[in-house]
């Protein structure tokens, strides 16, 4: 692990305690906990925006693409092909 | 029509998917309907993130099983016979499409989905491949809708939209 310093507003502080409080965990840990969700959430929506893969996510959490296909899930991301990617996928195949 | 005479109708199509696609059409509970009227053919290197990379996952298991009932099959070489690593499946799988004898690329990755595009190769994302059961009679409208129900979990709400309606708006014709 690397050491940081850094300057926190008044709520992060308060919200990094609020955690620390509410798992009984240092503020250090609570610190790590905040900053890996935010990193998730992160990667979440450039999955959805179209900007990484699959892949890339899992990668970049160190898990298999089914554990990262559900951590998206969780976070209320189903995919990232849409309207227009479903209909030309659908013009794009040979006639029935 | 029962499910045996129906896969007879169908004229076969050979697809060859990445990593994304399979595990939704897994953990959908649809792949082994694909797989039946569907020739699957997937690259190692998607063998390795699905199924090597997933060991102990459930869906990790199923593929596996798919793999040596030979339902999905690894295309272990490229038609000279050699095997190039690829960091990306999705280079894997375009370049197994490249060797010949594919009718399509199945994949839900919105960027590779755009890049099949960008080069006009026929694609297809999870809810089309039930789209085109259902268009090819292989699915009645209720098992289409009841499929399209399964994958919508796992695939983008616009995309299980658009194929609800497709479905839905052909039903009797």
């Amino acid at each position: 692990m690397t050491t940081k310093t850094l300057r926190l507003p008044e709520n992060l502080r308060q919200a990094v305690q609020e955690l620390s409080v509410a798992e009984h965990i240092e503020e250090a840990t609570a610190m790590r906990k905040l900053l890996s969700m935010g990193y998730e959430r992160f990667l979440a929506d450039q999955y959805r925006a179209g900007h990484i893969s699959l892949r890339e996510v899992a990668s970049r959490l160190e898990v298999s693409l089914s554990d990262a296909l559900e951590r998206l899930q969780h976070l209320g991301i189903t995919g990232n092909t849409g309207a227009a990617d479903t209909l030309a996928s659908l013009e794009s195949l040979r006639p029935e | 029509m029962t499910n045996c005479v129906r896969m007879i109708t169908m004229e076969h199509m050979n697809v060859a998917m990445d990593a994304d696609c399979l595990i939704k059409l897994t953990k959908a509970g649809l792949k082994e309907a694909i797989c039946d009227v569907w020739h699957v053919v997937i690259p190692p290197l998607v063998r390795d993130e699905t199924v090597t990379r997933g060991r102990g996952l459930p869906d990790a298991e199923q593929i596996q099983a798919n793999i040596d009932s030979e339902r999905i099959i690894v295309a272990e070489g490229n038609p000279d016979g050699q095997i190039k690593h690829h960091i990306k499946g999705e280079d894997a799988v375009l370049e197994l499409f490249r060797g010949g004898g594919f009718d399509a690329i199945a994949s839900d990755d919105a960027r590779f989905v755009r890049r099949l595009r960008t080069l006009a190769v026929p694609h297809a994302v999870p809810a089309v491949l039930v789209v085109r059961m259902f268009r090819e009679r292989v699915l009645t409208v209720e098992e289409a809708l009841d499929a399209l129900d399964a994958l919508r979990g796992h695939i983008n709400a616009d995309q299980y939209a658009v194929a609800r309606v497709i479905v839905a708006g052909e039903e009797g014709r």
